[in-house]
C-alpha cells in the first residue's frame, strides 16, 4: 500500500490541471479491469477484463443478472472493494486513476468528483439524524457555513420535487416513503455536484409509478448539471428506456456493448438475446417469456471456454474451450466465438 | 359472517373454487383492505396487482389464514374459513385447501431443514396415511416436479440458489394437495432467466394439477403471461377488474392506464408518467 500513497500525493497535486484541461480524457474509463477475491474465496475472478467508458452526460447501462459483476464493476469506481481483493488493470476518473490512489486521493474522489445512490435508500442514510444533517454534512466539512449549505440543502430538494424542502430539513428518514427519501438520497447525491453519477439499481426497491419518477428526476437533473451517469439495473427494458449506451455483463466478463436501441433491435450475443426473450413483456401479442435453462456460474465454477456455453442454444465444442475475445463490429461488440456465423439472424 | 357450512361439491362449489366477498381489515384507523370481491373458477388464475400498500397482501395473508379479517367472506369449495378455526382437524383442512408460497426464498425456509425433510414434515401433517415409504415415495416424485434432483433432496437451503429454493417453496405448497395456491410475489426476487423458468413451471402444474393460483404481483408484465383475469388494487379497494387481456389493453380506469404506463418499454415517458401520477393523487 506504501508506494500507492505516494502517487496519489504526486496525482493530488496534477488534478486541478487534468479536470480543466482536457476534454478528449474520458470521464469514467475502465481499462481490462480484473478483480480477484483472496485465494479460496472464488474460483474465478469477479470482474474479468472489464473495460467501459463514460462521457459527460452520458447515461450508460450496465445490465446484468446476481452475480455478474455489476454492482462490484460499480463500486470499483469509488474504490469500494471487496476485502483482500487484488486487482490489475486501471479504473480512470478523468484521468486519475482510482486503484492506485490512497486514502486522500480516495477522499477527494468521493467528496467533489463521483456519488454513488444506492438501491435502498433506507440503508443509505442515518435513521437517527435529520434529513437537513444528512444533506449538509459533506458541504459543511468542505468548509460551508451552516446557512449557505442550508440554503444549497433546500435548493437541492425543491429540485429533486420535494413538497415543503424546509419542512423536509428538519425531518427524519423514518417520516418519509421510500420514493421520497430516494429523492433526499439522490439530493445528497448531488450536493459535490459531481461530475459522474453511479446509481446502483436506484428504483428497484420503488414501486413501479414511483420508478418512473426518480428516473424521471434523474435524467432532468443529469440534462441541466451535464453530470455522467453510470446506470446498473438487472432491468434491460429500464436500461433501454433511459440509456445512450449499454454493457451487458455475464460471470464478470462483458459480453456485449452497443447502443441502447440497437441492443435491442438486434442483440448480437446469445446472452442479450435469451435475456430479451426471457423478459416478460405488457405490450399487446407479446410472445410469452422463454426461459434461460440452467443458471448462473457461480463463484465456485471457473468454466474453461465461453462462460455462457452450457447454457446456450447455439454453442458449439469450442465454445467450452475457448474464451471468446470481445471483438469491435459495426455498432459495438460481442464477445462470442460465433458472433460472425450470425447465429441470431 | 359465520354463515353454516356448505357441504364439498355443494351448489356453491360449483361458482367458484375460491369467492371472497366484502372482505375488510382495518389497522388502527388504516383500511388496508376495504370491501374486496372476487372469484377464482375452479382450475383458473387470477392476479392482484397493485403497488405497496394497496392492500395485495393482506387480502392473500388473510386468504391463507394468517391474518383474520374485520368482515366479509372467503370460501373454497363453499366452506367458510374466514372465521377463527375451532380445532386442530379444521385448521388442517384449510390448510390443505389453501398453500402459499412467499417472495423472499431465503427467509420462507428453515434454514436448519434438509430439502427432504421440509417436505417430508408436510406429507406427516397432512398425508399421514401415507406411511414412511409412500412418504419418501411423493418427496422424490415432488421434487421431480419442480426440478430438483437426488442432490438438491439431502441439502441445506444455504446450498441452494433462489430459484432452487422458491422450486422447494412450490413443492412444499404442492405437498399438502392444495386447491389453491397464493403466490405472493414469487417470483419477484428471482433474475429475470430464473423467473422465466419459475413461470413456466408454474403453468405446467396448473396445468397438469388444475391448481387455482391467486398471483399476488405488482408486475404487469408477469401477471399478464400467468393469469387469466386481474384484480387491480389502489389504497385497500378494487379500481378495476376483469380478463387479464381487456384489463391490459383496454384498461377502465385511469389508475390503471397509470400502472400500465409506467412500465419501462417503448415510447417510455417519466415525466408524462409524473404528470398523471400527480393528477390521481
Amino acid at each position: 500500500m506504501a508506494d500507492t500513497t505516494k502517487s496519489t500525493t504526486k496525482k493530488k497535486n496534477s488534478v486541478p490541471a487534468t479536470r480543466a484541461a482536457d476534454s478528449a480524457t474520458p470521464l469514467l474509463a475502465l481499462d481490462d479491469v480484473t478483480l480477484r477475491l483472496p485465494d479460496g474465496a472464488a474460483a474465478r475472478p469477479i470482474l474479468d477484463g472489464v473495460s467501459l467508458r463514460v462521457e459527460r452526460g452520458e447515461t450508460i447501462g450496465l445490465v446484468g443478472e446476481s452475480g455478474s459483476g455489476k454492482s462490484v464493476a460499480c463500486r470499483t469506481v469509488l474504490g469500494l472493494l471487496p476485502k483482500n481483493a487484488r486487482t490489475t488493470g486501471e479504473v480512470r476518473v478523468e484521468g486519475t486513476d482510482v486503484l492506485t490512489a490512497g486514502p486522500a486521493g480516495l477522499r477527494d474522489l468521493r467528496r467533489n468528483k463521483v456519488s454513488m445512490v444506492f438501491q435502498d435508500p433506507r440503508a443509505s442514510v442515518n435513521p437517527m439524524r435529520r434529513v437537513g444533517d444528512f444533506l449538509t454534512e459533506g458541504l459543511r466539512l468542505g468548509g460551508m457555513s451552516k446557512k449557505d449549505a442550508l440554503a444549497r440543502a433546500e435548493e437541492l430538494l425543491t429540485e429533486v420535487g420535494i413538497r415543503d424542502p424546509k419542512g423536509a430539513l428538519r425531518r427524519f428518514p423514518h417520516e418519509f416513503s421510500g420514493g421520497m427519501l430516494q429523492r433526499v438520497v439522490i439530493a445528497a447525491a448531488l450536493t459535490s455536484d459531481p461530475a459522474l453519477l453511479l446509481a446502483d439499481e436506484p428504483t428497484t426497491a420503488l414501486d413501479v409509478t414511483t420508478q418512473a419518477e426518480v428516473v424521471g428526476i434523474l435524467r432532468r437533473l443529469q440534462a441541466t448539471h451535464g453530470t455522467g451517469m453510470l446506470f446498473v439495473t438487472h432491468d434491460l427494458e429500464l436500461a433501454a428506456a433511459i440509456c445512450d449506451r449499454i454493457y451487458v455483463m455475464y460471470a464478470g466478463r462483458i459480453v456485449e456493448s452497443r447502443p441502447a436501441a440497437e441492443l435491442f433491435a438486434r442483440p448480437r450475443h446469445p446472452y442479450t438475446a435469451a435475456l430479451l426473450a426471457s423478459t416478460p413483456r405488457l405490450e399487446e401479442g407479446a410472445e410469452p417469456p422463454t426461459a434461460i435453462s440452467g443458471r448462473p456460474v457461480s463463484l465456485a465454477e471457473a468454466p474453461t471456454g465461453c462462460a455462457f456455453a452450457d447454457r446456450c442454444a447455439f454453442a458449439v465444442d469450442r465454445c467450452r474451450t475457448e474464451k471468446p475475445a470481445l471483438v469491435e463490429d459495426g455498432t459495438g461488440a460481442a464477445a462470442c466465438l460465433r458472433v460472425e456465423e450470425g447465429i441470431l439472424a | 359472517m359465520s354463515k353454516p357450512k356448505t357441504p364439498q361439491g355443494g351448489p356453491e362449489a360449483a361458482a367458484g373454487l375460491l369467492e371472497v366477498r366484502g372482505l375488510c381489515r382495518t389497522f388502527g384507523d388504516h383500511k388496508a383492505v376495504d370491501d374486496v370481491s372476487f372469484t377464482l373458477p375452479p382450475g383458473g388464475s387470477v392476479g392482484i396487482v397493485g403497488e405497496s400498500g394497496s392492500g395485495k397482501t393482506t387480502t392473500a395473508r388473510m386468504i391463507v389464514g394468517l391474518e383474520r379479517p374485520d368482515g366479509g367472506s372467503i370460501t373454497v369449495g363453499g366452506r367458510e374459513r374466514a372465521s377463527r378455526p375451532r380445532n386442530r382437524a379444521e385448521r388442517l383442512a384449510r390448510a390443505r385447501e389453501v398453500q402459499m408460497v412467499f417472495q423472499d426464498p431465503y427467509l420462507s425456509l428453515d434454514p436448519r431443514i434438509a430439502v427432504r425433510d421440509c417436505l417430508d414434515e408436510v406429507l406427516r401433517l397432512h398425508a399421514p396415511e401415507l406411511g414412511k415409504p409412500g412418504r419418501e415415495a411423493r418427496v422424490a416424485e415432488l421434487l421431480d416436479q419442480v426440478g430438483l434432483g437426488a442432490r438438491e433432496a439431502g441439502a441445506l437451503p444455504k446450498r441452494l440458489s433462489g430459484g432452487q429454493r422458491q422450486r422447494v417453496a412450490i413443492a412444499r405448497a404442492l405437498a399438502a394437495n392444495p386447491r389453491v395456491m397464493i403466490l405472493d410475489e414469487a417470483v419477484a426476487a428471482l433474475d429475470v432467466s430464473i423467473q422465466a423458468q419459475i413461470l413456466e413451471l408454474l403453468a405446467t402444474i396448473r396445468r397438469e394439477e388444475g391448481i387455482g393460483y391467486l398471483f399476488v404481483s405488482h408486475d404487469l408484465a408477469v401477471v399478464k403471461h400467468i393469469t387469466d383475469d386481474v384484480v387491480v388494487l389502489r389504497n385497500g379497494k378494487i379500481v378495476e377488474s376483469g380478463r387479464t387481456a381487456d384489463v391490459l389493453s383496454a384498461p377502465q380506469h385511469a389508475y390503471t392506464r397509470l400502472l400500465i404506463d409506467s412500465v419501462p418499454g417503448p415510447g417510455w415517458d417519466p415525466e408524462r408518467i409524473a404528470e398523471s401520477r400527480r393528477a390521481l393523487a
